[in-house]
């Protein structure tokens, strides 16, 4: 902490003697900045037809409200829920009553026009964010896959928009320290060069009793650089980013109810994670071709108490490296407009292509309460049960052992797509349609060797080895269609909607340790001449491989904005869905076993409405939000209970949020501006399982942030949960314990922002 | 004298060629082989239903530490429907001729590496081995009584 405190005052001088006199562009940083252009065709034109549901955040809001990351935003957004559990590694989204907790998830994150390629990733610290548009409702025909809920489009401040620097420290409870540095500078008029570094640590909110140590401390830091080429004359432009992220955590502070965190492994996260993608963009005649070129590579490794107690049952550790890349082209005809200009039209067309590597080690290390409870117990069991003596009782030579998985992935995306936008006065009709071609390839090896002995039976050291080995593919197409109409006028505009997505198929892996500790048994039980008659085997292929989940969505809605007398202003909009989902997939825990697995449960249906309202007055600002999901399976049986009918899981049935913030302007060349806000947002019912036995209540949550502007300096105070309200934030069932994750208590601190 | 000695010579070396504790000499014999076929306990499953187990592998082998005995080794069998497993259930020391006739009483059958297993000791077994006319097996008829239960087996010859 001391180290942390002395770095900080080296920089706080080192950036105060280099302070040039320049003025910070403060019309930057407002929140106006909604209306500045956004230069990605997709983004773009999703910007100005104005027939999807969509939430705008500016950087002025990043600042002030203390929106740190995408968990931070999902309040913003109705309808939209990203629980902070587990650690770094764990971007659980809910939208709609969509959502996973593993492998793909239901929404797509891109960073300068650049898709983030895998779910570990997405959970970074926002540095100097411009702008946040979360989109609702599926984005596959423009974006392809694992979008079916919606994408968030984070535009990071370019040096092209603001030249100086910027730097924050901060610090708040439970020793949570913040430190981030930010230069933008233009190379002549046509180079913009922007380098940000960051530093974050915490000593987390949780203890485990078993040895006292603090079970979700965490340090990340991260560094960007985007390099901006720019012939604003000719329309061209060329655009760089190379963004590196590091995060290093302790984790999963679950407990089981009405406990305290409590186990005896390790629990923790590592991540290396870079992103390089390089974007153009050039007019060719009277058409434009973008194209976006990126590389990313993802590095992580998670250990997990896996019995989350303080008894020996199991542990995991799993690690993967990740290569990813990937091209882009989209093609942007000009508008054509008829002779008499009633009638235009302009169109979209793209392809795609990426490349996916995963290699994977996951082994499960058994330990002696995990052997006695579910190897021995159950053979010991079965030998009784047979009718031979208790005293021939089955022992492992081993006190520990491990089921060693390696897994490689080969994943191959391609895709074209193409839009059409045909307007007629003030009438406008959407017409679009991709094709995704997706060919992976799985390759798994997981083996284990045990030696066992029967009690007075001079049995001793037999060995056992068990192996499973295979190759599976999965090809599979997709078409996503979507229509859209609109009707559009000055201030306000309606519209209709129907559009298709999917999330991408894929395999099961931590299915593997079930498998294999199954297939163990049976091959010890048969190496003993006593065969299981009801054994719970797996054909590995089709339990380890999910399909694609599918989901349609209608939509009507309305956008508006509106000017009313002077000092007034209103804008917001409204929309109502129906979505079906078709194979949906759903996370299910083994009953008797580890880990989890992936189930393509049937259909389920989400009906729900969304609100959102902007006011201002002079230098009130009231923004609010809600949004209601009444999202249930049509029909689910998983072979022991039918949840038709039972409410999806996980999602919350109600959002919302009401924020108010009051600025006082003073006419003073060093102290500008005292703005005071105060909101809070609120979520649930939330339901744990697919038996709707178990919810977490509708709760909410109160924040707070002060901020003083003066010429180069704002001083913030800020506090989260302030009256320190208890809520959980994730369940599950293990080996039939239940367990929970808190949400995190109160929060307060203060921040030092400077602007040169 | 020659002639005494040449004698004694001939029997010596003749009680040395038929006194010597020579090894049972498992004879290349059509009787062993692998069968496959059906287990059926008689009022096996109570109530005077008859309990039935498909697909039972049975290895008939000669015992080559007493002649003119066999062991036949049923692989994955159960004998009720309430039985929560199967085993590899070995019945040794049958007595077997050499037209494949089986007989035995009072075995007490080996389960698996459990060693033996009483509950389900065999009287009154009486068996068959039949063959083609070329000698090779054809099928494998076995009734006993297994436990409490009458047993039988049938297998049809595999390999």
């Amino acid at each position: 902490m001391r180290r942390f405190l002395l770095v900080c005052l080296i920089v706080s001088a080192t950036v105060a003697m280099s302070a040039t006199a320049t003025e910070p562009l403060e019309s930057t940083l407002n929140d106006t900045i909604e209306q500045i252009e956004v230069t990605e065709a997709r983004l773009s034109s999703m910007q100005q037809n104005r027939t999807v549901s969509s939430t705008f955040t500016g950087l002025r809001r990043f600042d002030d409200e203390h929106l740190d990351a995408a968990k931070d935003l999902a309040p913003l957004v109705p309808n939209l829920h990203i629980p902070d559990y587990g650690s770094r590694m764990t971007s659980s989204i809910y939208v709609r009553g969509l959502g996973a907790r593993m492998d793909n998830p239901v929404v797509g994150m891109y960073i300068d026009g650049i898709g983030i390629a895998n779910k570990n990733a997405f959970d970074i610290d926002f540095i100097d964010i411009r702008r946040a548009d979360f989109y609702r409702g599926p984005q596959g025909t423009l974006f392809g896959r694992n979008t079916i809920g919606g994408m968030l489009s984070l535009r990071s401040l370019s040096a092209f928009d603001y030249q100086g620097t910027r730097a924050s420290v901060g610090y708040a409870n439970h020793n949570d320290a913040d430190l981030r540095i930010a230069h933008y500078a233009l190379a002549g008029d046509r180079v913009a060069i922007a380098a940000t570094v960051n530093y974050h640590h915490t000593d987390g909110f949780f203890r485990n009793v078993y040895d006292n140590s603090l079970t979700d401390r965490a340090d990340n830091a991260g560094a960007r650089l985007k390099t901006e080429w720019s012939d604003r004359e000719n329309s061209v432009s060329y655009s760089n980013m190379l963004s590196y992220n590091f995060v290093k955590q302790n984790g999963f502070p679950y407990h089981q109810v009405g406990m305290p965190v409590d186990h005896n492994d390790e629990c923790s996260y590592l991540r290396h994670s870079l992103i390089e993608g390089f974007s153009f963009s050039m007019p060719i005649g009277q058409y434009t071709l973008q194209g976006t070129t990126s590389y990313q590579m993802l590095y992580d490794r998670m250990l997990m108490d896996q019995d989350y107690t303080r008894l020996s049952y199991f542990t995991l550790m799993q690690q993967q490296q990740e290569h990813f890349v990937s091209q882009e082209l989209v093609f942007t005809t000009p508008t054509l407009t008829s002779t008499s200009g009633k009638t235009a039209w302009h169109s979209l067309s793209g392809i795609a292509l990426s490349y996916k590597y995963n290699a994977m080690h996951a082994p499960v290390t058994f330990l002696s309460d995990g052997i006695d409870s579910l190897i021995l117990k159950n053979a010991n069991q079965g030998i009784v049960k047979a009718g031979f003596p208790e005293a021939l009782k089955i022992e492992l030579e081993e006190e520990q052992f491990v089921i060693d998985s390696r897994f490689r992935t080969h994943n191959l995306n391609v895709s074209a797509f193409h839009t059409s936008y045909l307007q007629w006065q003030r009438w406008q009709l959407e017409v679009g349609l991709r094709i995704d071609v997706e060919h992976a390839r799985f390759n798994y090896v997981s083996d284990a060797l045990i030696h066992y002995n029967i009690d007075y039976s001079g049995i001793s050291r037999r060995p056992v080895n068990t192996s499973l080995n295979g190759l599976i593919p999965l090809t599979y197409a997709e078409l996503i269609p979507r229509l859209a109409v609109s009707y559009n006028r000055p201030t306000w505009n309606i519209y209709a909607s129907i559009a298709e997505g999917y999330k991408a198929g894929g395999f099961n892996n931590q299915l593997f340790s079930d498998i294999l500790q199954n297939r163990m048994m049976n091959d010890m039980m048969s190496d003993m001449g006593v065969h299981f008659a009801t054994t719970q085997d797996y054909k590995v292929s089709e339990v380890v491989t999910y399909m694609p989940e599918r989901c349609l969505t209608f939509e009507v809605g309305s956008h508006f904005n509106h000017a009313i007398e002077s000092n007034h202003t209103i804008k917001g909009g409204l929309t109502a869905y129906e979505l079906e989902v078709f194979n949906q997939q759903l996370t299910t825990f083994p009953e008797h076993g580890t880990g989890r697995m992936m189930t393509n449960a049937g259909r389920s249906r989400s009906l729900g409405a969304e609100a959102a309202l902007d006011y201002t007055f002079r230098h009130l600002r009231v923004s609010t939000t809600y949004g209601f999901t009444h999202a249930t399976f049509v029909n689910y049986n998983n072979g022991k209970q039918d949840f038709a009918g039972n409410f999806v899981p996980y999602a919350p049935q109600h959002t919302a949020s009401l924020g108010l913030t009051y600025t006082f302007s003073f006419d003073h060349d060093i102290v500008h501006n005292l703005a005071l806000n105060v909101n809070s947002n609120a979520v649930g019912p939330i339901y744990w399982d697919e038996a709707n036995s178990l919810k977490q209540n509708f709760y909410a949550l109160l924040n707070a942030n002060i901020n003083l502007r003066m010429k180069y300096v704002t001083l913030q105070l800020w506090g989260k949960n302030l009256t320190n309200t208890r809520y959980d934030v994730f369940h599950f069932v293990s080996m039939s314990r239940h367990f929970l994750q808190s949400g995190k208590p109160i929060q307060f601190g203060g921040k030092i922002l400077l602007n040169f | 004298m020659k002639v005494k000695l040449l004698l004694l010579l001939s029997l010596t070396l003749f009680f040395m060629f038929t006194s010597c504790e020579q090894p049972y000499e498992k004879e290349q014999s059509v009787h062993e082989g692998n069968f496959k076929g059906n287990v059926t306990v008689i009022n096996g499953d109570g109530e005077g239903i008859d309990y039935v187990r498909n697909d039972v592998e049975a290895e008939l082998t000669l015992n080559t530490e007493r002649q003119g005995t066999c062991n036949v080794l049923l692989k994955k069998v159960s004998f009720s429907s309430k039985m929560p497993v199967t085993i590899d259930m070995t019945i040794a020391y049958i007595d077997i001729d050499q037209d494949g006739n089986l007989s035995g009483d009072s075995i007490v059958p080996w389960a698996g590496l459990f060693g033996e297993y009483p509950k389900y000791t065999i009287r009154n077994l009486k068996g068959k081995v039949s063959y083609d006319s070329e000698g090779s097996p054809l099928t494998l008829d076995i009734d006993m009584k297994c436990g409490e239960y009458p047993t039988k087996y049938i297998g049809t010859y595999i390999k």
